[in-house]
């Protein structure tokens, strides 16, 4: 069972990628915005004052990674929706593949594209805004995999239960603004006032 | 011969609907065995059921020799199944969802290149599944179910919304596997489909099979009448018409005659034909199909 694993794992990947919309906003988009925010929340601040160099150094890689995690989800929570709708699922059911190696495959797809936005953003981080701080890159890389890892279990019961890709969109949505506010993870994203 | 499948006093219910109600039958090896009856009658569960794809409420059900429940993956890995209204992934390639169904088995799998090519694939080997036809997609899910050479295939209302150029060599290709030694256990709701393939066929209504034979012996049994329609200026032609063994009514509307009886009354009347020297100038026969064994049996068309 693992070459089949392996083979959906492949195929799922490139056809996620085939979808020019799908791999720029889970892939590209949340690079651009850790970008854009990091160049707003600079501007009117020297390149020395600390507030604003903290926000791009840990306030602003936490709302993305957020981010990252959020639209790994989402599209796992649209394409598994799909896949239960349009009878995917079904069509690999009647083979030999076990339920639990199509959801591996999928978890494997999504925990790769999100270490790769990942190491996306910490190239872009390197390069536009060079810090002076040990960032725990692995520590943290570990804990943004596993955390995702945890999203995605949310992310399979509401693909499992709603009837359509678009209600379950909307339920996953309600989930995390919910967790995230209940989580205090607000505090972490405000801006800082020059 | 001896039984692929025992089905025995299936039933399946969906809340309050009962969708398959105390089904048997068996389907011996190397058949084309059909599944006939209008949409909703209940065909589709019992195929899944013999998939291992629903759990029966109760009675038996034995494929291969395997219990579909219970050993549904070593099952599964000895059948090829093509389901009603699936979907592949809209971007997967042709070749790369044959690619991923073989490496799903553990026995090996036939050549993939060679499949796709005996179904006239070979041009779409590089396009997305969403691009394909509906008959191209047709073919690719017979490949699919072909891939890891099943000793039985099940085809779910196989060539429904196809053009007829398309069903026509979908036909061809199923007979192809039943000479390759296969058993095809089949769903239709199409009447020619299943008297121009299947070798027997239940009919099935409410969840119900009502009878099971060969399609000739069906009709034989259930509709005997035969109608013969032609068209003479002879003045004395319905007088020797009635004549005719086995005929039960003589209509006539201007020079067109309908002969109606039972028994082997085409032959009879081209007998009388040539006896009495009666010049015709049209000749038809009207034989009953299973789609009359139907209206015959449930009292109604199985396009209602």
């Amino acid at each position: 069972m693992l070459r089949g694993l392996m083979k959906l794992t492949w195929i799922e990947i490139k056809i996620f990628l085939r979808e020019p919309l799908g791999a720029f906003g889970t892939i590209v988009f949340p690079v651009l915005i850790f970008l854009a925010v990091g160049k707003f929340a600079s501007v009117g601040f020297p390149a020395s004052v600390l507030s604003a160099s903290r926000f791009t150094q840990v306030g602003l890689p936490v709302m993305v990674s957020l981010l990252i995690s959020i639209s790994a989800v989402l599209s796992l929570v649209t394409i598994i929706s799909i896949y239960r709708e349009g009878g995917i699922l079904k069509r690999l059911r009647a083979t030999p593949l076990r339920p639990e190696t199509i959801l591996t495959a999928h978890v494997l797809v999504k925990l790769i594209l999100t270490a790769a936005t990942l190491v996306l953003m910490i190239l872009a981080g390197k390069r536009y805004y060079p810090a002076d701080i040990d960032a725990p890159l692995f520590s943290f890389t570990i804990a943004l995999v596993i955390s995702t890892w945890s999203i995605l279990s949310i992310g399979f019961l509401i693909a499992s239960i709603v009837p359509t890709a678009r209600f379950s969109q909307g339920c996953f949505f309600l989930s995390i603004h919910c967790r995230r506010c209940c989580g205090g993870l607000r505090g972490c994203c405000r801006l800082p006032t020059p | 011969m001896l039984p692929t499948i025992t089905v025995s006093g299936v039933r399946k219910t969906y809340g309050r609907t009962v969708a398959v109600d105390e089904a048997s039958f068996e389907v011996m090896e190397g058949e084309i065995f059909g599944l006939i009856g209008p949409n909703g009658a209940g065909k589709t569960t019992t195929m899944e059921c013999i998939e291992g794809l629903r759990k029966p409420d109760r009675g038996t059900i034995s494929v291969l020799g395997l219990d579909p429940f219970r050993q549904v993956y070593k099952l599964q890995n000895r059948i090829g199944v093509q389901l009603q209204q699936a979907q592949l992934q809209k971007r997967i390639k042709v070749w790369e969802a044959v690619d991923l169904w073989a490496s799903l088995y553990q026995k090996k799998s036939v050549d993939g290149t060679r499949l796709l090519e005996q179904l006239g694939l070979t041009p779409k080997r590089n396009a997305w599944f969403m691009n394909l036809s509906g008959g191209q997609k047709q073919r690719l899910f017979i490949a699919l179910a072909l891939i890891n050479d099943p000793e039985l295939v099940f085809l779910d209302e196989l060539t429904t919304g196809l053009d007829p150029q398309s069903r026509r060599a979908i036909w061809e290709l199923v007979r192809s596997i039943r000479e390759r030694g296969k058993t095809v256990f089949l769903t239709t709701h199409l009447m020619e489909e299943a008297e121009r393939l299947c070798d027997r066929v239940a009919i099935m209504e409410h969840g119900r099979i009502i009878d099971i034979d060969t399609p000739l012996r069906l009709v034989a049994r259930h509709c005997p009448e035969r109608t013969v329609v032609l068209t003479t200026v002879d003045a004395g032609a319905a007088e020797q018409f009635n004549k005719i063994a086995g005929v039960e009514s003589v209509g006539c509307v201007g020079d067109e005659f309908t002969i109606r009886g039972q028994g082997d009354l085409v032959t009879e009347t081209i007998r009388c034909l040539g006896e009495n020297r009666i010049h015709v100038t049209d000749f038809r026969t009207i034989l009953p199909n299973l789609e009359d064994v139907f209206l015959k049996l449930t009292g109604r068309s199985i396009r209602e």
